[in-house]
């Protein structure tokens, strides 16, 4: 292998290249970062068409005043040199300072708010893949029988009513009329709370990505379990649940009529064996390739959800950048969903061939 | 000697009766029907589309839809089966085994051969992993899958139609069971890999004694393997008798016209080929009499009134037909044409 004409042929920087580009994860990878610079590019432009500005406000600013602080922002430049510079800036993972809450750049809002969104989606995700996925087996197991009626009774329900209604009708009766659940207010109790410990000061070093890998503190085990989440976590979830239930009970159905569930009976394979090596992994195939737009649909779900129940987290920061005009701040949480989105989809389409043999090449 | 006969019989099947219940009323596919298959016998089962052959096994091992019911006795070695759920999970796969048609879709696309094969000795027999393995291995072998070992751990989508019902044949005896039942094994393959398929299954069942269930609509394919032959119709059996017997001298006008209407290739005439006339029955509203008197060419006033028994006339030939000159039936057919 080593010597003559094969080593050099090998070695070639064409092909080098050309095997590095036919890489399925590079590839992806590649593509990732294109789509990345695409949405970010088009929010850029679209915040700027938008009427208004970040220090339009009911009081008037004196036109001097208004002109210096625009200048101290770089918005008086010519807009593709703003473009130019901010993306630039982003090259060195700079997301600016946040126009309107000027004692925060944008990073350290993100770095506040990411670990409060990440927990709301995980926890979200995990509640509704556990229900969904389980209560859709019992029902395909059984077929028409009350069991199956009860929960696609349950998931039309959960499928027709969106978060948004969904979370004013909890907080109703879980918190106001009953009482037993806070409606809002996660993440935001007293300056020495657990954020504490994500903030960029306490991090040692300051990486621009540093926000992005929070030490967690023993103390924080219990935040996972604060029960402001609760009534978040059940409106994320709820609709997810429902569609997640009526896609397992759907393929769940169709793989125990497949051929090979045949089989597996005639082999004289116990149910139980049947179900859980030969079903459940072709009925889950369709769940784990809804699970890119579903986290899309968790993550953009969450900015509701964080609004209705007031809690700082990313979803929060992007709705009032966007009203606010705060350019800086919108463009750093779309800067961070598209990065978070697109890995994601990625982890799922590598899942997906890790599941299907026949799609790994 | 009777009662050695009686040892000798692996599956007795008595009044069998199978419905399935659908949005239109009761489908009857099977309907009260008897056999025996002794030990080491092979058997084909002879019918068209819907008349009932995948269904009657499928009653017999338990593997109907949710929406079937089988009814009537069905004794494995002198041991009622029929729809004893825990004993059919014992003996499916280890004594009674079954392969299907569809070689493509008949093995789980998600798992590997060595798993599937291995977990049907793991069940039965409760052996560890590598011995299972190893009898796994041998298997593959025995049905001439080239490389073994290393193909063993592959998935079934890296295998060809033909290997895939190969493996599937090996994953059906790799328990040596008493009876395979073979279910229109080689519809979806070509006639090369036809012809494989039928030698394995020939030489495995010398080679472990077992009795064999053909079941096709392939008269070819029973003149190839078959000792007997059993021929139905809208669910019931026609005729039964040996392979020599049933296609040289067919007593049932059925069978003489599903013979008839085979092409042969000694035959240099361009006459049109032979078929019987009509369509076959609708199985929720099966004729009153014989089932296949709207298209038989004998009919008798006694043929649309009452169903003809399947009765004993020769040694161990049956024929369930009132006609009683069925001497020249296929001359008959021959000469009309």
């Amino acid at each position: 292998m080593s010597n003559s004409s094969h080593g050099l042929r090998d070695l070639s920087i064409l092909n080098i290249i050309s095997s590095i580009l036919g890489n399925y994860f590079i590839r992806k990878i590649l593509v990732g970062l294109v789509t990345i610079w695409v949405v970010i590019t088009v929010t850029f432009f679209i915040m700027r068409l938008a009427p208004g500005g970040p220090f339009t406000g009911e009081r008037q600013l004196d036109p001097a005043v208004l002109a210096n602080l625009r200048h101290s922002y770089g918005l008086d430049l010519p807009l593709w040199k703003q473009y130019a510079m901010y993306m630039l800036n982003l090259l060195h993972g700079d997301l600016g300072p946040s126009l309107k809450d000027t004692t925060f750049t944008v990073k350290e809002l993100l770095g506040i708010g990411l670990p409060n969104s990440i927990l709301l989606g995980l926890l979200a995700l995990a509640n509704a893949l556990i229900f969904g996925v389980s209560i859709g087996t019992l029902a395909a197991l059984h077929h028409n029988g009350w069991q199956d009626y009860t929960v696609m009774f349950i998931a039309i329900v959960g499928i027709i009513c969106p978060s948004f209604v969904l979370a004013p009708l909890l907080t109703l009766v879980f918190g106001v009329n009953w009482g037993i659940l806070p409606v809002a207010g996660f993440g935001s109790h007293s300056p020495e709370h657990w954020l504490y410990f994500f903030s960029p000061e306490y991090q040692h070093g300051s990486h621009w990505w540093s926000f992005m890998i929070p030490t967690i503190p023993k103390e924080s085990i219990l935040w996972a379990f604060d029960k402001h989440l609760i009534l978040p976590v059940i409106s994320l979830s709820l609709p997810v649940i429902a569609m997640l239930a009526r896609l397992t009970r759907g393929s769940m159905i169709e793989v125990m009529n497949a051929n090979y569930i045949r089989t597996a009976r005639a082999k004289g394979l116990s149910e139980r064996r049947i179900i859980v090596k030969h079903a459940l992994k072709g009925a889950l195939l369709p769940v784990v390739s809804v699970l890119g737009p579903l986290i899309a649909g968790i993550t953009t779900g969450s900015v509701v959800i964080e609004k209705i129940y007031n809690i700082s987290g990313v979803g929060r920061y992007f709705v009032d950048g966007a009203l606010n005009r705060d350019y800086t701040l919108v463009l750093g949480t779309v800067v961070l969903y598209s990065a978070l989105l697109i890995s994601l989809n990625t982890i799922v389409d590598i899942t997906y061939g890790y599941i299907d043999p026949r799609i790994k090449k | 000697m009777n009662e050695n006969e009686n040892n000798n019989i692996l599956l007795d099947v008595k009044n069998l009766t199978t419905t399935f219940s659908t949005q239109e009323g009761n489908v009857a596919a099977v309907n009260d029907l008897s056999f025996q298959i002794k030990a080491g016998e092979t058997l084909g089962v002879v019918g068209e589309s819907g008349s009932g052959k995948s269904q009657l096994f499928m009653s017999i091992l338990g593997l109907l839809a949710n929406n079937g019911k089988a009814e009537g006795s069905v004794k494995y070695k002198g041991k009622e089966i029929l729809n004893q759920k825990k004993t059919l999970e014992e003996i499916r796969g280890d004594r009674l085994s079954m392969i299907f048609q569809d070689s493509m879709t008949s093995l789980n696309p998600f798992v590997k051969i060595s798993d599937q094969l291995t977990e049907v000795l793991m069940v039965h027999r409760g052996i560890s992993y590598n011995d299972a393995l190893n009898e796994a291995i041998n298997m593959l072998d025995m049905v001439s899958i080239p490389r073994a070992k290393t193909r063993v751990h592959r998935y079934p989508h890296e295998f060809s139609g033909g290997m895939r019902q190969r493996v599937m044949i090996a994953m059906s005896l790799i328990c040596k069971p008493d009876l395979l039942i073979a279910d229109e094994p080689t519809t979806a393959l070509d006639v090369t890999v036809q012809a494989q398929i039928l030698d394995i299954i020939d030489n495995l069942k010398k080679e472990l004694n077992m009795a064999v269930v053909m079941i096709t609509h392939d008269l070819g394919v029973v003149a190839r393997v078959a000792e007997n032959v059993m021929v139905m119709y809208g669910g019931r059996a026609i005729e039964k008798g040996t392979v020599d017997e049933i296609f040289y001298t067919p007593s049932h006008p059925y069978t003489a016209g599903l013979l008839a209407s085979m092409p042969r290739l000694d035959d240099d005439s361009n006459k049109a080929l032979y078929t019987i006339q009509g369509s076959p029955p609708n199985l929720q509203n099966l004729p009153v009499g014989c089932a296949f008197s709207p298209r038989c060419e004998y009919v008798m006033d006694q043929c649309k009134t009452s169903v003809p028994p399947l009765e004993c006339f020769d040694v161990n030939r049956h024929r369930a037909c009132f006609l009683d000159n069925y001497q020249d039936l296929i001359e008959n057919i021959n000469r009309g044409q």
